[in-house]
């Protein structure tokens, strides 16, 4: 039986949804599958999909919304992936190949001519099809009418006027999906043959407004005012977005608003699930019995998972803001304007919105590459995205930053902006070197498509961030999670027993003359048995062991490991370094800072000299420390092998310059 | 009747300008993703900003007055490799 004669006998009908980029055919999408809709992916390819399920009667119908494509005939990853699911030879994963039972096409009426193009590229390959025509609303405004029973009638197929943001005709779609069939029409097969086609549909279907450049063209006809004021305001905006002074300054504005709303709004939600996790593990050590079971549960899966997911509120409201911006149709805008000023570095201007998230996360900022289309310009973005400051650099930024000018915030706050700019000069200079050694090439000219501004949908906004965020805890709950035991592991073991110090404080708390005095003894003698079970674990072997590899730089045993254990995520250097020179693992708190600064080794020599400090700030400007990132890369790249890449890469060029910073300096 | 003058760039002209696209020197996917925006010989184009980028507007096909108003921001150093007209009465 043929994959397609099975579907039918489980009562499964498969429609591909196809369309031009900007016609709303995600909004259409999400209005038809709500909160039913997951991400799949293509084996064999870097697109994905969105997929739903919509009952119609007895009919389940499978809906596979498509990349947006100009023409299934390009020779790019995204009209490959669209033809090869329309020809059945390609289906997403778990599922087999074979033809959709129908195809949705989806076009915009206030740019239709342009669209009927890839409704003959679609109506050739003879599958059932409803040609859905997106933002009528948008078109009507504009003064253009459309005859769907003549468009129909041209076409050979069942059309549906609709608009999307409103729901205007949308509820008739999906009963009409059940019911179409194989077009009776068949436009030709070349370039030229099937834009003249086009051109002919809609000479006899749609009757525009005249626009601003009729004026004498038709007699008897002025220019519609509306076109006019259309086009004028939009060239008014657009020279304001794209001008090359005006430009960045309002990027910039722009920018640094999105920033300070992710990081302030986030704070509350972060909070909270930090708060959420301490409780979950301190609930695990109450309840469970003290074994390596409940060590591992509290310290490995809460604790290691609960630090990725107190991300997520600021991922969700990237996700969110960057949707409503990108819907308005700016970020289109922004990427052309910065389009100039990376593509000297082989990046293109779509890589802009992805470097520009990572300063949140790496995590998002690379999944947004995938909104570049060609795969080399994506990978290269891809691969150097984790040299954007992100905001886990910010408490190792915060006490480097505090133990070099400690009284000194203007010097502080320089060095920090110094930070972020040393990080996007690493990534555009090593996106250079990338493009010309290991990705060989220019990057793409970028030509783009400025799409019609407009009100945004948070409807879309929302549904792509519960998308977005879904595919982050998923991978929270999978790789991160079992990178985090096998930390855990490496950092608890072998056991130690109370230490020689600790068993010395333990004694002489109840000689105190206060409970007060006790419980402080008590506590230092809890802090001097963290220091020696972290010095005694696998992890403070491996510091002892790579010493000599960090001394050029200028970290001694306890300092690598920091490093090394900081190797999952920056963040937690923090910490460590907390409890390998004070014992007490809260790096937030200030008598900790200020006793983490003051740390000396047993010569007197203090821990983090100036030299070292420098060092290390650099070293964690640059370095690929965050597991997470590799793991997202090796999956986005379609492999482990990139993530090594950036790995070797990053680590190199923190090493090499780390070293020289503390050569220099020491 | 229309008078076409050859050898005009699309990079050279100033906003405001309006034309129609003669042919495109391009490698074949940039010409081919340029065509499938709409910006193919025949069709009329309008500058709406001239520089880097510059910006242009797909007014219509070469048969139609489709006023499809697709705005396409394009990098200079493609629109140096566009051949367009300007339309003389």
């Amino acid at each position: 039986m043929n994959p397609k004669a099975e579907r039918a006998a489980d009562g499964v009908f498969r429609v591909a949804m196809l369309g031009n980029p900007n016609t709303g055919k995600t909004t259409l999408f999400n209005r038809l599958s709500g909160l039913r809709a997951k991400t799949s992916n293509f084996p064999g390819t870097t697109q994905d999909a969105r997929v739903a399920v919509l009952e119609s009667g007895a009919t389940t119908i499978e809906l596979i919304d498509l990349p947006g494509v100009y023409s299934l005939e390009l020779e790019t990853s995204e009209s490959r992936v669209c033809r090869e699911v329309l020809d059945g030879k390609l289906a997403l994963k778990g599922e087999r190949a074979g033809d959709p039972d129908a195809v949705l096409v989806v076009v915009d009426g206030s740019k239709l001519a342009r669209n009927l193009t890839i409704v003959g590229e679609s109506l050739r390959r003879r599958l059932p099809t409803l040609v859905v025509v997106n933002m009528i609303d948008l078109a009507r405004r504009e003064g253009i009418e459309i005859d769907a029973e003549i468009l129909s009638e041209k076409l050979g197929a069942a059309v549906l006027l609709v608009s999307a943001r409103s729901g205007e005709g949308c509820d008739k779609i999906v009963s009409m999906l059940a019911i179409s069939r194989i077009p009776n029409q068949t436009p030709p097969g070349t370039v030229e043959g099937i834009e003249r086609w086009a051109d002919d549909v809609y000479a006899a279907c749609a009757r525009p407004a005249p626009t601003h450049l009729d004026e004498g063209d038709h007699a008897g006809e002025g220019p519609s005012e509306a076109s006019r004021r259309v086009a004028d305001t939009t060239d008014r905006i657009d020279a304001m977005l794209i001008h090359p002074v005006a430009g960045p300054v309002i990027l910039a504005v722009v920018m640094a608003g999105l920033f300070w709303v992710i990081f302030s709004a986030a704070k509350w939600p972060m909070d909270a699930i930090s708060a959420a996790f301490d409780a979950a593990k301190a609930w695990i050590e109450g309840v469970l019995p003290a074994g390596i079971l409940t060590d591992m549960l509290a310290n490995g899966v809460v604790a290691g998972v609960g630090t990725t997911l107190v991300f997520l509120p600021q991922i969700c409201l990237l996700f969110f803001l960057m949707s409503l911006l990108e819907d308005t149709g700016y970020l289109a805008r922004a990427a052309i304007m910065m389009d100039r000023l990376l593509r000297p570095f082989g990046l293109p201007g779509h890589s802009f919105v992805p470097l520009l998230g990572s300063h949140a996360c790496a995590l998002p900022g690379i999944m947004a590459t995938r909104a570049i289309p060609d795969f080399r310009d994506r990978l290269a973005t891809i691969l150097v995205a984790p040299f954007m400051s992100c905001s886990a650099r910010l408490p190792v930024y915060v006490l480097l930053v505090s133990i070099l000018f400690h009284d000194q915030p203007a010097l502080g706050a320089v060095a920090f902006v110094g930070c972020y700019a040393l990080g996007i000069v690493a990534g555009l200079g090593s996106a250079m070197i990338a493009r010309r050694t290991i990705l060989p090439g220019k990057s793409r000219p970028m030509i783009l498509e400025l799409p019609t501004y407009k009100r945004p949908s948070l409807r879309t906004a929302f549904l792509l961030t519960l998308d977005r965020a879904g595919i982050f805890v998923k991978s929270a709950g999978t790789t991160i999670l079992a990178i985090c035991i096998v930390l855990w592991w490496l950092g608890s073991y072998p056991r130690s027993g109370p230490s020689p110090d600790g068993d010395l404080l333990r004694a002489q708390a109840p000689l105190q003359a206060s409970a007060e005095g006790a419980r402080d003894f008590d506590e230092r003698a809890a802090r001097a048995d963290a220091m020696y079970a972290k010095e005694r674990s696998m992890v403070g072997m491996m510091g002892r062991a790579v010493e000599p590899v960090f001394r050029p730089l200028g970290y001694d045993w306890q300092l690598s490991v920091g490093v090394l254990s900081s190797f999952a995520a920056r963040e937690v250097f923090v910490n460590t370094m907390a409890i390998v020179t004070t014992g007490n693992e809260d790096g937030e708190d200030e008598g900790v800072l200020e006793r983490v600064r003051e740390a000396r080794r047993g010569d007197g020599t203090p821990i983090f000299s100036r030299a070292t400090c420098w060092s290390l700030l650099v070293y964690y400007v640059l370095a690929m420390q965050c597991l997470p990132t590799l793991a997202v890369t090796a999956r986005e790249s379609r492999g482990v092998k990139w993530a090594f890449v950036q790995l070797g890469w990053m680590s190199g060029v923190a090493y090499v310059a780390a070293l020289v910073t503390y050569q220099m300096l020491a | 009747m229309v008078k076409i003058a050859s050898g005009m760039l699309l990079k050279d002209q100033p906003t405001g300008w309006i034309g129609r696209v003669v042919s495109t020197d391009l490698p074949d996917s940039e010409a081919a993703m340029l065509r499938a925006m709409g910006l193919r010989p025949g069709a009329v184009v309008r500058v709406c900003r001239r520089g880097t980028p510059t910006v242009v507007e797909v007014v219509s096909g070469h048969q139609c007055k489709c006023h499809c108003r697709c705005r396409i921001g394009i990098a200079s150093e493609v629109c140096g490799s566009i051949v367009v007209d300007r339309e003389s009465h």
